[in-house]
Formats: structure tokens, C-alpha cells, sequence
């Protein structure tokens, strides 16, 4: 059962923040969604392995070699608040 | 010019009939005419398109040798990145963002010269199957304007089928580029899980996402599979495999093909009009000398729920980047970072995209990893098992792409689930990283209707051979109210099938 309660504890690990009245919706909806997922419990899977993906995937390694970014300004462009290259944000730590 | 194919448009520029300036001048005029109405691009990018359009004259002018489908304008769904070209995956938290760099795809398509006209609509962060989900309004289906063009790439599927380009290209994490193939009228096709680098592809559900290209045909869609694979290191997934001509099966012979009917997708979800058509169509096809075998794939059933696991969980992982702090939208209302996080997060993601993040953080946390996260991939690995047993005997196989041909906007809105449920054909290919293609096979109701080819891993040039040999017995037109206007039809087109 997914509760208003359940949907506020997940708000916080997602960074968002709700009105009452979408903390309801959104509960109704993932219950609704996860009512609809318990047909999983029907499956057997004892001794099959999860799979991450759908065809076999290995790491890929790369050398360890520096290199330069040639559109530096293009990425600060696209900062809120820019300042020296660095991105700007408000204060860290509470008053 | 607008109704022909792009191999066609190819052929009138390499012989000098038309220059590429004109083709491409001829599509912006009738994507500038229809986006008022049809709301299929996010951006019309005319002095680009222009731009690539004169290099492509100045060759022949030059009397150099054209690449195949080289002066061919396309347009690309909003959320591959084009450098400096805004890209925003039809979300308010990324309005204003232009890339620093390209997707590997747009080099690739840089290189041959392809015009390209616009940035598509798209469900925002490509969550939806309606396009209605996008911060920037609904999509319009040119067969029915009060319908659904299908989703999430439904503005690059309404380009194709109205005539405001000839390719377009689009994502497809559970059916994204299918489903709306087949709402509108169009081939659509999911290559094989790696086929296609998914580098500046803005990451939805990252072992789920594949590219692929909308076309009015099927020989354009080999074609341009041609331009698109490719191994490339910027993609850790990118498998490298030999290259080859996707157009080599195209003209083999149906007789014999062995194609199977999953009875979980084709008797448990169909009424009883759709299953008459889909009965009539086998019946046609058989006597074409395709062999049809009803099969039990008793995984398929669970497919849906999984996805819903599986691929909300990797999407709230991807979208945690957007937070403010880089790139996209920020709340200007905060005080500390944590703050500006938050409000820039929950005022720039509309209900969607919100749902899903919710659902995958749900499904991560700890005391539902278990119950839900690590079952799903469970039922993921008895997917792909079932369709490795199913090809070892059949070539293919065979469904509708979608239950329904397309529904009205606002009909779904309301109940997730249902809308969900519209992806119940087309989302297991993805969790078995399968290629499938979406050819138009009929209408219903004056309104298209898709057959869903599946094939195993890396076998695209079968699919798209049997599928030419389909379409030319499908003989199905692309005769919409956009793309074939009647005269004087187009100042007063009416809402509603009659």
C-alpha cells in the first residue's frame, strides 16, 4: 500500500517537493501501477539470474590521458549563474 | 515533391532534376505551413538546413560524386543534442540548453550532408505514448487532428507522415518510435541494442534506449540504418560488429519465411474488430507463402510490469542531474543549495516525468530492492530466454504494433496505468534489446494500423527484407489531409473521423 507518507519519504530522496493534493495523486497512481506489478509474485524465478541488460555488456576501458576540452565557454553558457568558470550556487551550509 | 520518398529525392538531386536547396526549401515551406496546426517541431533550424542544403549543390556544381541520401533534409527528435542548437527534450527544465557538443549520430549525419530542418516534439524526457506529455503542447495526428500522433517520438513520426520531411529520427525505450510509426501511418524501426550509438542522446532509460529512423518506406529505412551504425567508443554499449548493407535482403522472396504469433500479445489484448482485421491480414499473407505458427511466449505477460520496474528505476537515476546547478532551469526562489535543488526540480519536471522518478526511487530503496527491482531483471533474463528459444525455429515474429489505432488526446490522461497499457506490444523488444520495425498495414476507421516484425539480435537486414516484401503486398498509402491536400480542402479541415 502506497500512502501519502510513503510518496512524502520519496519526495525527499527525489528532491521534490508536493501540495497535498498531488501527495494523493501520486500515491493513488503508484498504487494503482504497483497493484498491477504484483502479477511478478505468479513468476518462478528461483536460480535465474537478473539481468542488467539485454545483451552481455563489458567495460570498456580507456587510456587515463588528459585532454582538453575545447568548448569550455560553451558549457559555462549554459550556467544559471557563472563566475570565473566556476558555477555559482546559493550557500551550502544553513545560517 | 513533399508525398516522395527520400531514395527518390535522392535520385532527382544526383541527376540534377532538383537542386538540394530546392527539396530542402520545399519541406521547411510545408513544415512552416503545418507546425501551426500539428505542433510536430519544438524548432525549425531554417538557416542550418539552408546552409548544409548549398554545400551539398556546390559538389554536383563541382561535379563531385553524392553519397547515398547526401542533400536529404531530416529532422531530429529534441532530445539529441546539436551543437549550439537548443535541445530540450520538450521540458521546461531544459529550455535554453544548447550542447556543447554533437551526438554521434549528427556527425554522422554532418558528414553526409543531410539537411537538417528541425528539432521534433517528443513526450518530455521522452516518458509518454501520446506526445501530450510535452511542456510545449501536444502533438497532432495529420490523419485526425483531435487524435494522438503515439509517442514518445510523435512529432518526428507527424513530420514523416505529413510531409514535413521525408526522414526523421527518434528514440525508443519501450515503443517510442513503433507505436507513433504506427498511429501515423509510417515505418518506424528499433535497431538491436548497440547498433546505434547512443552518445548525445539525453539518457531516459539507459540499457532500454535505442535510436532508430521514421521513413515513408521501408527501402529508405534500410538506407538510412546505413547512415547510422556504427561502432563507437564514445558509447560504452556500442557493440562493434562488421558493418553492413541493410538493403543486401531486400529484394529475397517471402515463400517459406517462417513468422510466430505470440499468443500473449495477440489473443489477451485484442477486441474482437482488431483481432478480425489482424485474422484477415494472416490469412492474406499466408497465402503469400509466409508460414504462421501460433506460439506460447508465457514470459510476455509480465513484460509490461517489469518495464515499469525496470525502467522508471533508471530513469530516476539519469534525471538526477538535473538539479540547477550546470545547465537548464533554476529556481529563483531558494536560499540554500539543497533549496534550489528541490524547487528547481519540482518546477521544472511536469507530473510524468515526477511519476516515474517516484517510481524508480521507490523501487531502489532499500526493503523494495528485492520484492521488485532485482525480480523484474529476473523476468527480464525469462524475456530474452523466450525469444532465443522462439528463433531458433521461426525467422520472425509477428504482432500488431499497438492494441488500438490511435486514441483520442485527453482520453488517457487521467489513469496512468491505461496509458501503460497502450505499450503492452511494443516493450518487450526493448527489455530482450531485440531490433523490431512498425510497417503500415491498413487502416481501421480512416485511422493507420501497424504490424510489428521482430527479429534476433543483429538480423535488421532480414526484418527489413520480409518487411519490403510485406509493404509491397500491404500496399498501403500515405494519404492524410496534410500530405495529399485536396483542393481546397486545406482551409477547412474538420476534427473527427466521420
Amino acid at each position: 500500500m502506497i500512502t501519502k507518507e510513503t510518496i512524502k519519504h520519496l519526495a525527499i530522496l527525489s528532491r521534490l517537493e508536493f501540495t497535498d493534493e498531488q501527495l494523493d495523486n501520486f500515491s493513488h497512481d503508484l498504487d494503482d501501477i504497483f497493484n498491477y506489478a504484483q502479477m511478478l509474485n505468479e513468476v518462478d524465478t528461483e536460480g535465474i539470474e537478473p539481468s542488467s541488460h539485454a545483451i552481455p555488456i563489458q567495460n570498456v576501458f580507456k587510456d587515463d590521458v588528459v585532454k582538453e576540452f575545447p568548448n569550455i565557454d560553451k558549457i559555462m553558457a549554459n550556467a544559471p549563474q557563472e563566475e570565473d568558470h566556476a558555477f555559482r550556487v546559493p550557500k551550502i551550509l544553513a545560517d | 515533391m513533399i508525398e516522395l520518398s527520400a531514395i527518390d529525392l535522392f535520385n532527382k538531386i544526383k541527376n540534377k532534376e532538383i537542386s538540394s536547396v530546392e527539396v530542402t526549401s520545399a519541406f521547411l515551406e510545408q513544415s512552416k505551413k503545418t507546425n501551426s496546426e500539428l505542433n510536430s517541431y519544438n524548432l525549425i533550424t531554417e538557416e542550418l538546413a539552408i546552409s548544409t542544403a548549398k554545400k551539398v549543390d556546390d559538389k554536383i556544381a563541382a561535379g563531385k560524386k553524392l553519397r547515398i541520401l547526401e542533400g536529404v533534409p531530416i529532422a531530429i527528435k529534441d532530445n539529441i543534442c546539436i551543437e549550439d542548437v537548443e535541445t530540450t527534450c520538450s521540458s521546461k527544465i531544459l529550455e535554453g540548453f544548447k550542447p556543447p557538443y554533437n551526438a554521434s549520430i549528427i556527425d554522422r549525419i554532418n558528414t553526409l550532408n543531410m539537411p537538417i530542418i528541425g528539432k521534433t516534439n517528443l513526450d518530455e524526457f521522452a516518458m509518454g505514448s501520446s506526445t501530450e506529455t510535452s511542456f510545449y503542447g501536444r502533438s497532432k495526428n495529420p490523419w485526425d487532428i483531435s487524435t494522438v500522433p503515439g509517442g514518445s517520438s510523435g512529432g518526428s513520426a507527424v513530420i514523416v507522415a505529413s510531409g514535413q520531411a521525408p526522414i526523421s529520427i527518434g528514440s525508443d525505450t519501450g515503443g517510442s518510435i513503433r507505436q507513433p510509426a504506427s498511429f501515423c501511418g509510417v515505418v518506424g524501426m528499433k535497431p538491436t541494442y548497440g547498433r546505434i550509438s547512443r552518445y548525445g542522446l539525453i539518457a531516459f532509460a539507459s540499457s532500454l534506449d535505442q535510436i532508430g529512423p521514421f521513413t515513408k518506406n521501408v527501402e529508405d529505412c534500410a538506407q538510412m540504418l546505413n547512415v547510422l551504425c556504427s561502432y563507437d567508443a564514445k558509447d560504452s554499449t556500442s557493440q562493434n560488429v562488421a558493418t553492413e548493407d541493410f538493403t543486401r535482403d531486400l529484394e529475397k522472396p517471402l515463400k517459406g519465411i517462417k513468422a510466430a504469433i505470440p499468443k500473449e500479445l495477440y489473443n489477451a489484448n485484442l477486441n474482437k474488430d482488431i483481432k478480425d482485421y489482424y485474422d484477415n491480414l494472416i490469412t492474406k499473407l499466408s497465402n503469400e507463402g509466409v508460414i504462421f505458427e501460433e506460439i506460447e511466449m508465457p514470459s510476455l505477460k509480465y513484460a509490461l510490469s517489469a518495464y515499469y520496474i525496470i525502467a522508471p528505476a533508471e530513469a530516476s537515476s539519469n534525471l538526477s542531474r538535473y538539479d540547477g546547478v550546470r545547465y537548464g532551469y533554476r529556481s529563483d526562489s531558494a536560499d540554500s543549495l539543497i533549496e534550489m535543488m528541490t524547487k528547481s526540480r519540482s518546477e521544472g519536471f511536469g507530473d510524468e516525468v515526477k511519476r516515474r522518478i517516484l517510481m524508480g526511487s521507490y523501487v531502489l530503496s532499500s526493503g523494495y530492492y528485492d520484492a521488485y527491482y532485482k525480480k523484474a531483471q529476473q523476468v527480464r533474463t525469462l524475456i530474452k530466454q523466450d525469444y532465443k528459444k522462439a528463433f531458433e525455429k521461426y525467422d520472425i515474429i509477428l504482432s500488431p504494433t499497438t492494441p488500438t489505432p490511435a486514441f483520442k488526446a485527453g482520453e488517457k490522461n487521467s489513469n496512468p496505468l491505461e496509458m501503460y497499457l497502450n505499450d503492452i506490444m511494443t516493450i518487450p523488444v526493448n527489455l530482450a534489446g531485440l531490433p523490431a520495425i512498425s510497417i503500415p498495414c491498413g487502416t481501421i476507421n480512416n485511422l493507420p494500423m501497424g504490424l510489428q516484425l521482430t527479429g534476433n539480435i543483429f538480423e535488421e537486414s532480414k526484418i527489413l527484407g520480409i518487411a519490403n516484401q510485406l509493404e509491397k503486398i500491404l500496399n498501403f498509402k500515405l494519404k492524410n489531409p496534410f500530405i495529399l491536400p485536396l483542393q481546397g480542402e486545406i482551409s477547412n479541415r474538420t476534427e473527427g473521423v466521420s
